[in-house]
């Protein structure tokens, strides 16, 4: 895709825009780019889901002064601020991410409780969906498959998704939990 | 639940369930209202208000300054009090543009739960949030979204206005939703945000200092000058600045046209000014506030209580009604009914099983404490001894004797008001029918619900009148039915003759088992082509009010009460208690 191309598919009314593109070729920036058009239209409330704080970082330095109208985390703190409301409902303790850290495989643990949450409840997702009417999912290649369930949730519930990934890169490659979703085919998503 | 309204639209905010405790006159009030429009009744002092009152703080659009000790129950102001709703909320009611996230609760149709991943088969419930106000220690009032994990966050103005109400009071003066006080319906419908500044920067240019009197012009310089001295700010001049109170913009209302002049709407009726204010909430489109109505017959003809009331219940908005009268009762067909017991309980009334009722008796519905009577002589009876009870009149203590049209009947309407867990009162026979119902019943209502060991009341009261006393009690104290009574004997012995003494030679020992006959229009075997004529002697006996109320009168002047003292006194207790009155040892003679 060419960057006018992209530039236009982000800004479309398309519900699902999947940006695929190796390293280097300006993702984040495109991304950035769009967060901070829609975050200028006051009407808006944006959610940007990343994998690492640094990237978190890179977002935030792109869309300052856009106030709280841009939302940007990780995808696992979203998931354990998830948890956390939930706590009593998913049998967790109520500081769900220090349980998380502490515990092997905690943060996966915690996200497959939520998706199948998420699952079961629909109306989570459709509050979120209603806070964050548009959602950028960043690397989401490194999603592991409860982590996409999550994505899918709020799209499902009416959320825009714009999903940015590249095909080469894949950091997470372990066996996923029993009972977990498995890992997704994102690339099939726009199919 | 007695959902008889169509469910609403679903886009329309709507509380499912209500907790209030310790607010006022209420100590504990659980309550699961419908979607639709509630009406609800009761006697006077039971409440009902206060439940709206808990409703209109709970939602209101501004903060309110003013708490005062009688707001808490008892005037226990450390022990606090607390009023919270279930809400489901439509989708861009506010509540998911907050600044911190809310999270749904799951409606599970009894209570809002913490969603969990058990399935059990059923699908999950509906979302919906928990908001509260408390009414602090400190006087204060706390606005609280209570979130699944246990934790509170504000419940903040904005959002309680997105959410909408609309208030109908019973108070004469209150004409908020005509004028442009910040939440109100004419504010909402308006919506105009820069007004309040863009009409302060007019006002302030005001020249007032002109309109002054020369004297006033003097005083005015001299106090500059004296700033000056002071070295306080001067350059004094008079503007409008506002003030602490009412916002400038509450001073402004709707006005039209009357006569030529354009008066303000608050000075017409309080009819036209509460269907104005609900013409006003009506006229914002897709938005259905939550609504009020205290007292729907205020200022309202019974031909405008019935249309304010269709108009209701074809609305998608939830709607609290209070009202005392039968014909906005009669109206409210398509809404559930609820009513407060004297014990300030609330509970559904079966719009099915007291249909009938509530056409041919709206009142009993509107009293403190209804007691139904199984027929015109029960209801005849027992409002005289209940008369006797209080040494006064039934109306003056909200206690209304009804007649339940039946044994059948009576069980029906008993039954749906226990159901609702709500306490009333209940005079009938023993016919030995339905055992199990009517023990279900007793264990309900108590010495509340009053039964003849067996049989009925004509045969109870024969059964215990001395011999020497037959003659008397067969006499009608107004002089009209002693010979028909007399005849009906006779007929029944096939004689001619209706002499008291030549009856009760001829009936032997079977003369009181006549006089139950007669008095309850048995048909003689043999008989039945005569069907009409032998069932139409109960009529002449006791089978009235009048009838009833004659043979209470009987117990005392024929001194039959001492015998039947044990049976009835504790019914008689019963009532007085349930209406806060002290136990007596005995009636009046």
């Amino acid at each position: 895709m060419s960057d006018e191309s992209v530039h236009a598919a982000l800004r479309s009314n398309a519900p699902l825009v999947l940006v695929e593109a190796p390293a280097g070729c300006g993702k984040t920036h495109q991304g950035a780019d769009y967060a901070r058009d829609v975050a200028a239209d006051r009407s808006n409330r944006l959610l940007i889901l990343t994998h690492t704080h640094a990237a978190c970082s890179v977002f935030a330095e792109r869309t300052r002064g856009n106030g709280n109208r841009v939302e940007i985390r990780t995808i696992d703190s979203l998931i354990a601020h998830i948890a956390t409301a939930y706590h009593l409902g998913l049998g967790l303790p109520a500081d769900v991410p220090t349980w998380a850290r502490r515990t092997p495989d905690g943060y996966r643990h915690v996200a497959l409780r939520v998706a199948a949450l998420l699952k079961r409840h629909p109306m989570i997702a459709a509050a979120l969906a209603k806070r964050y009417p548009v959602v950028i999912c960043d690397e989401h290649q490194d999603c592991s498959g409860d982590q996409h369930a999550l994505g899918m949730a709020m799209f499902d519930q009416g959320a825009r998704l714009r999903v940015f990934a590249d095909p080469v890169q894949r950091i997470f490659k372990e066996t996923p939990l029993a009972g977990s979703n498995p890992a997704h085919d994102w690339a099939a998503l726009t199919k | 639940m007695t959902d008889a309204a169509p469910p609403a639209k679903p886009p329309a905010p709507a509380i499912y369930a209500l907790t209030i405790e310790r607010f006022r006159g209420i100590t504990s009030l659980k309550w699961k209202p419908s979607r639709g429009v509630n009406v609800i009744l009761g006697g006077g002092d039971v409440g009902k208000t206060t439940i709206l009152e808990a409703i209109a703080l709970l939602l209101s659009p501004v903060n309110p300054t003013t708490l005062s000790d009688p707001d808490y129950h008892a005037r226990d102001i450390e022990a606090g009090f607390s009023i919270e709703a279930v809400l489901s909320l439509p989708i861009g009611a506010g509540i998911s543009i907050q600044m911190k996230p809310s999270w749904p609760w799951e409606w599970t149709g009894e209570e809002a739960s913490v969603p969990t991943l058990e399935e059990g088969g059923t699908p999950a419930g509906e979302p919906v949030y928990r908001v509260r106000v408390r009414g602090t220690e400190d006087l204060e009032l706390a606005y609280e979204i209570v979130q699944p994990d246990g934790s509170a966050d504000s419940f903040p103005v904005a959002l309680r206005s997105a959410i909408g109400l609309v208030r109908l009071s019973g108070d004469d003066r209150n004409d908020r939703d005509l004028r442009l006080v910040q939440g109100s319906a004419l504010d909402r419908l308006l919506s105009d945000k820069g007004l309040r500044s863009r009409m302060a920067s007019e006002l302030a240019k005001n020249d007032v200092k002109n309109e002054l009197t020369t004297e006033a012009q003097t005083a005015l310089k001299n106090l500059d000058t004296a700033f000056k001295r002071e070295s306080l700010p001067a350059g004094l001049d008079l503007a409008i600045t506002g003030g602490q109170g009412a916002s400038i913009a509450s001073m402004i209302g709707l006005t039209a046209d009357r006569h030529g002049v354009q008066l303000p709407l608050a000075s017409w009726g309080a009819g036209t000014r509460r269907l104005s204010a609900l013409a006003i909430a009506g006229q914002n489109q897709g938005d259905a506030p939550i609504t009020l109505v205290d007292e729907v017959e205020r200022g309202l003809e019974p031909y405008r209580q019935r249309t304010l009331i269709e108009k209701l219940q074809t609305s998608s908005s939830q709607v609290f009604l209070t009202t005392h009268s039968p014909a906005a009762v009669s109206a409210a067909a398509k809404s559930s009914i609820w009513y407060v017991d004297h014990t300030g309980q609330i509970g559904p009334l079966d719009a099915t099983k007291i249909a009938k009722h509530r056409r041919t008796d709206p009142e009993a519905f509107l009293s403190r404490l209804a007691v139904v009577a199984e027929g015109a002589t029960e209801l005849g009876f027992t409002s005289a001894i209940l008369e006797r009870t209080f040494g006064s009149a039934l109306e003056q203590h909200g206690v209304h004797v009804s007649n339940g049209g039946g044994h059948e009947a009576t069980l029906g309407i008993l039954e749906a008001l226990a159901a609702g867990g709500l306490r009333f009162g209940g005079f009938a026979d023993d016919e030995g029918k339905h055992p199990t119902r009517w023990a279900n019943l007793h264990a309900k209502l108590g010495t509340l619900l009053f039964r003849w060991p067996s049989l009925c009341i004509e045969e109870n009261i024969i059964a215990v009148v001395p011999e020497d006393k037959l003659e008397a009690f067969i006499l009608d104290p107004a002089g009209e039915k002693t010979g028909v009574r007399l005849r009906s004997l006779a007929d029944r012995l096939g004689i001619t003759e209706k002499d008291f003494a030549v009856l009760k030679a001829k009936a032997g020992t079977g003369f009181r088992a006549l006089i139950v006959e007669a008095a309850l229009g048995t048909l003689p075997t043999g008989k039945e082509s005569e069907k009409n004529e032998y069932k139409a002697h109960a009529g002449r006996w006791f089978k009235s009010v009048d009838g009833g109320c004659e043979l209470a009168d009987k117990l005392f002047s024929l001194t039959l009460w001492p015998t039947l003292k044990p049976h009835l006194l504790p019914f008689c207790n019963a009532v007085r208690t349930a209406i806060g009155l002290g136990e007596i040892a005995d009636l009046n003679g």
